[in-house]
């Protein structure tokens, strides 16, 4: 330990109220640096900021560049011990439609009466599908005993396991199995 | 211990003293800027009842007994601006070889005991009860007369428009055809499914069975 080093831990001992900092410097004994840098020279970004300003900070010529200015902070993959796998799936495919002519606007004219709508729930869907053939058929006699269709509809006539199987028909990936966690993926190298 | 950070009061209401400047002007700021001045009590009114465009008379001051027109509205502090009315003079843009343009600049008036409303119908004051009509309209009635006071077209005014049928729609705006059209039509269909439809997928693959564990 350099001598200056122990000064300023003796000083520190004694006047503890002042707690002042003394800036002191050490040998390294390790060849590298350690990550030592004059951080206060340095100005150190964090992921705050707006994107305009992360960009030009890109482009300054005082960047650094192991210290990365994140815009977007969503994975697109996951940790595999050291490494990060990407998985082309998790990357967004922002679809954006084609928006000339389109009669609708980002606000709304204050010319327009605004109606209050009732809450669409399951029964609104139900009473939308089915209840027009129901009382059709109620009328004309053609329910069973247990109240079922004799005719049925293509709607009336729909399995709850052909409905299960048609929603998974999209491809939609909410129903994949999940991501492994980095732990999970860890193989234990014991003896190798 | 030593705090490292100033000590951070959050600012309250209490701290602020609404004036006749709006609070986000610049001479709000000014005013609002050194120590908190004491605080202003105001008597809570519970149904409001004095609106822009409105006659009132004045009950104080040199305006006593005086009709005028209300043009501004400080809810926070119970005070109304009546037109031409309990003014005074004062001189702006004064500087040292210039000795200013002198205005008359009006004093607001609290609404609970300096102004009164005046009844359509006799013009003389009245106080005001909230009631409703048969076709469930809720209006303002004169205690003495009975009279409707209807509230005027100027308090349903705002910066884009003086009356809402008067609006110019902007290029950003949705016309109000356009908002008023019902265009949803429910269907037995999944979100993902609907998307499907609407673009033209078709899938006659069926998925195998998945089971969790």
């Amino acid at each position: 330990m350099s001598l200056q080093r122990m000064m300023c831990v003796f000083s520190s001992r004694t006047s503890n109220l002042l707690l002042t900092t003394v800036p002191f410097r050490t040998i390294a004994t390790t060849s590298t640096r350690m990550g030592k840098k004059n951080f206060r020279s340095i100005f150190i970004g964090n992921k705050r900021g707006s994107r305009i300003y992360k960009e030009t900070r890109i482009k300054d010529p005082d960047y650094i560049s192991d210290i990365p200015v994140y815009t977007d902070v969503k994975p697109i993959g996951y940790r595999y011990g050291k490494e990060y796998r990407v998985i082309p799936e998790m990357i967004p495919d922002i679809i954006v439609p084609d928006l000339t002519d389109c009669p609708l606007k980002p606000y709304v004219s204050y010319r327009a009466n605004v109606a209050v709508q009732e809450e669409f729930t399951a029964k609104t869907l139900f009473s939308f599908v089915y209840e027009e053939k129901i009382k059709k058929d109620f009328a004309n006699q053609k329910l069973d005993a247990s109240s079922l269709p004799l005719e049925p509809s293509d709607a009336e006539s729909l399995s709850s396991e052909t409905a299960y199987l048609e929603a998974r028909k999209t491809g939609s990936d909410i129903f994949s199995e999940r991501i492994p966690r980095h732990w999970e993926c860890l193989e234990l190298k014991s003896d190798k | 211990m030593i705090q490292y950070l100033p000590y951070q009061r959050k600012r309250r209401t209490q701290d602020f003293r609404f004036t006749t400047n709006r609070p986000w002007t610049q001479e709000f700021k000014r005013e609002n800027e050194g120590l908190p001045r004491s605080e202003v009590f105001i008597e809570p009114i519970k149904d409001w009842s004095i609106f822009r465009g409105d006659r009132v008379e004045i009950l104080v001051g040199r305006d006593k007994g005086k009709h005028g027109i209300v043009s501004q509205i400080f809810e926070e502090r119970n005070w109304v601006i009546v037109n031409g009315m309990n003014w005074y003079y004062r001189r702006i843009g004064e500087s040292d070889d210039y000795p200013g343009t002198i205005i008359r600049q009006e004093l607001p008036l609290l609404v609970t005991t300096e102004v009164s409303l005046v009844d359509p119908s006799d013009n003389k004051i009245t106080k005001v009860v909230w009631r409703y009509t048969e076709d469930g309209e809720k209006v303002r009635v004169s205690s003495r007369t009975g009279r409707i006071i209807p509230v005027p077209a100027a308090a349903n005014e705002t910066y884009d428009y003086k009356v809402k049928s008067a609006y110019l729609e902007g290029d950003k705006d949705t016309k109000s055809d356009v908002v008023e059209k019902v265009t949803f039509q429910p269907e037995l269909k999944t979100f993902d499914m609907d998307v499907m439809k609407s673009m033209g997928i078709e899938e006659d693959r069926t998925p195998k069975k998945s089971y969790w564990y």
